[in-house]
C-alpha cells in the first residue's frame, strides 16, 4: 500500500471536504466532552475518597490497667500501621466534651469517666480495604489490655459504593455516547464516499488496490476522531477551571484525560469510517 | 495476451448487444476494432477489462481468467493493463500532472518517480505545457492526450483504447498514432476500438469489424 498516497488523501478528504468532516469532528466533541466531564468527576471523586480514606483512624479501646505507651511501640512493628497515638481517659472526655460544645454540661451528671483508654492508628493506603480492616482488627485484638477495635467501615462502604456507581455510570455514557460517535462517523464516511464516487470509481479501474482505496477514508475517520478529542479535552479544560475555586488543591488529571479522550476518539473514528467502508462495495461495473 | 471465447452480452432478454464473440490478440500486436456507434464496442472493451461481466463466455487477459478474479486478483490485473476511456475520466479540480502522477502514486510509485514518469509522458503526448492547468481548461482533444498519458505512464502489457481519438484533429491523430506505434513496437499489446473509418488507411496493426454484435 502506498503510504504517502493513502495519508495525503486521507488529509485531503478531510480538509477539502470540511463541512461534513469538521461537522462530524464537532459531534465528536460534544459526546467526548460528555465523556470527559463524567471522567473529571470520577476523578474529583478518587481524590476526595483519597482524602478521605487517608483520615481513616483505627482505634483499639484498652483496658483501663493497660500499657498503652508499650502497646503504640508494638503495634507500630505491625504490617499496615504507619503510627499511632495513645489518649488517656482524660483525653478522651476532654474531647468528647468539646464535641459536645454547649451540651456538654450534660457529661457533669456523670460521677465517673466511662470513656476507656485508648490507641488511634493510622493506616498505610494499602490497608483501607474492608478486608485488610477484618485482618488487622483480629490482629489487634490477640494483644493483652486490647479490650475491643473500632473502625468505621460504613463510611468506607459508602465511598466505595458510590464509586462503583459513578464508574458504572461513566462506563454507561461511554458506550451510549461511544455508539453515537461510530454512527456519526459512518455517515461522515458514506457523505465522503457518495461525493467522491467517481474519484473511487477511475481509481478502482486503474488497477488501485481496494485496500489503498478504502484506506484514506478510515484516515479521515481518525482525524475526525482526534479533532474532536482534542477540542473536547479543551472543554474539559475550561470546565475544571470553571469550578477550581470549589476545588481547592484538587489537580487536574491531565494525562489520564488525554487517554480518555483521545484513545476512545480515534477507536471510534476509525470505526465508524471502516464499518461505513465495509458497507461499501466496489462495483464490478 | 487477451483471448475472448464465445462471449456474449445482453441487457434485457431482448436486449442483445453481443453475439458470441471469439477474439485473440497475440502478445505484442495491435488490433483496430472498428464498428458504427452503438454496435457495442465499448461494451466489449469494458468486458475486456472486467468493468462488465459478459452474459456468457470467458476472457482471458494476461493469460487471467477475468471473471474469476475477486477483487484483488482484479485490481492486479488491471495494474497491467492501460486503459483510455470514451468519457476520459480525467480529475477535474486537479491539474493534469497529478490526474496522471496520482493514479501512479495510488499504485506504489514514490511521489517523485510518479511525478517524473507523468512529466515524461505528458511530454511525450504533447501536453507538458498545460500540466498545471486543470481539465475543464482543456479542449476534449487535449484532455484525450492526457488520458492516453495517464494509460501510458502505467507502462502496461497491454493497453486497451476506447474511441482515444475522436476529438483529435488528423494531423494529432497521426502524432499519436506513432507514438502508439512506438510503444507497440516496444513490446505492449494494444486492442483499441473506433467508429471512424477515415483514418482506416493510415492505421496500423490488424483491423476487425464488429456489425450486429458480432466480428466480420
Amino acid at each position: 500500500m502506498s503510504t504517502g498516497f493513502v495519508l495525503k488523501e486521507g488529509s485531503e478528504l478531510f480538509f477539502k471536504g470540511r463541512r461534513v468532516s469538521f461537522a462530524a469532528a464537532a459531534i465528536f466533541a460534544v459526546v467526548l466532552s460528555i465523556v470527559g466531564v463524567f471522567a473529571l468527576g470520577t476523578f474529583y471523586l478518587l481524590s476526595f475518597k483519597n482524602e478521605i480514606e487517608s483520615r481513616l483512624e483505627v482505634v483499639a479501646f484498652l483496658s483501663p490497667d493497660a500499657n498503652s505507651e508499650g502497646l503504640v511501640g508494638e503495634f507500630e512493628t505491625l504490617e499496615g500501621i504507619v503510627a499511632g497515638s495513645a489518649v488517656s481517659s482524660e483525653e478522651a472526655l476532654e474531647e468528647f466534651r468539646k464535641d459536645l460544645g454547649e451540651d456538654a454540661e450534660l457529661l457533669d451528671i456523670l460521677d465517673e469517666n466511662p470513656l476507656p483508654p485508648s490507641i488511634r492508628l493510622k493506616l498505610t493506603p494499602e490497608y483501607r480495604s474492608r478486608a485488610q480492616l477484618d485482618a488487622l482488627e483480629c490482629k489487634l485484638l490477640l494483644f493483652d489490655g486490647v479490650d475491643e477495635v473500632w473502625v468505621d467501615r460504613n463510611l468506607l462502604g459508602k465511598l466505595n459504593t458510590f464509586l462503583y456507581i459513578l464508574l458504572g455510570a461513566d462506563a454507561f455514557v461511554l458506550l451510549l455516547v461511544g455508539f453515537s460517535a461510530v454512527l456519526v462517523t459512518m455517515l461522515a464516511t458514506r457523505f465522503a464516499i457518495l461525493d467522491r464516487r467517481r474519484i473511487i470509481d477511475l481509481y478502482w479501474l486503474m488497477g488501485v488496490h481496494p485496500r489503498t482505496l478504502r484506506a484514506p477514508y478510515v484516515i479521515e475517520g481518525l482525524f475526525e476522531g482526534l479533532f474532536g478529542s482534542i477540542v473536547a479535552y479543551g472543554i474539559v479544560f475550561a470546565f475544571h477551571l470553571v469550578l477550581s475555586p470549589l476545588l481547592g488543591s484538587m489537580s487536574f488529571p491531565a494525562w489520564e484525560l488525554a487517554a480518555i479522550l483521545v484513545g476512545p476518539g480515534l477507536v471510534f473514528g476509525w470505526l465508524g469510517s471502516g464499518l461505513a467502508i465495509d458497507a461499501f462495495k466496489l462495483k464490478r461495473t | 495476451m487477451i483471448r475472448l471465447e464465445g462471449v456474449a452480452k445482453s441487457f434485457a432478454p431482448d436486449r442483445d448487444v453481443l453475439g458470441e464473440i471469439n477474439l485473440h490478440v497475440k502478445k505484442g500486436e495491435w488490433v483496430w476494432l472498428l464498428g458504427a456507434t452503438g454496435v457495442g464496442k465499448s461494451v466489449l472493451m469494458k468486458i475486456v477489462y472486467g468493468a462488465l461481466p459478459p452474459s456468457q463466455g470467458k476472457i482471458f487477459v494476461l493469460d487471467e481468467d477475468v471473471s474469476s478474479l475477486n477483487e484483488t486478483g482484479l485490481s492486479r490485473l488491471r495494474r497491467r493493463v492501460g486503459i483510455v476511456f470514451q468519457d476520459i475520466r480525467l480529475l477535474d479540480d486537479r491539474p493534469v500532472l497529478e490526474n496522471v502522477a496520482l493514479v501512479l502514486e495510488a499504485l506504489g510509485a514514490s511521489g517523485c518517480d510518479a511525478r517524473e514518469r507523468a512529466e515524461r509522458w505528458l511530454e511525450s503526448v504533447g501536453m507538458s505545457d498545460h500540466s498545471s492547468r486543470c481539465p475543464y481548461e482543456l479542449s476534449i482533444g487535449q484532455c484525450q492526450k492526457v488520458a492516453l498519458a495517464r494509460a501510458l505512464a502505467k507502462e502496461p502489457e497491454a493497453l486497451l483504447l476506447d474511441e482515444p481519438f475522436s476529438a483529435l484533429d488528423e494531423t494529432q491523430e497521426r502524432e499519436m498514432l506513432k507514438l502508439l506505434g512506438e510503444v507497440n513496437h516496444e513490446g505492449t499489446t494494444i486492442l483499441a476500438a473506433s467508429h471512424t473509418h477515415e483514418i482506416l488507411h493510415f492505421l496500423p496493426g490488424r483491423v476487425l469489424q464488429l456489425t450486429g454484435g458480432s466480428i466480420q
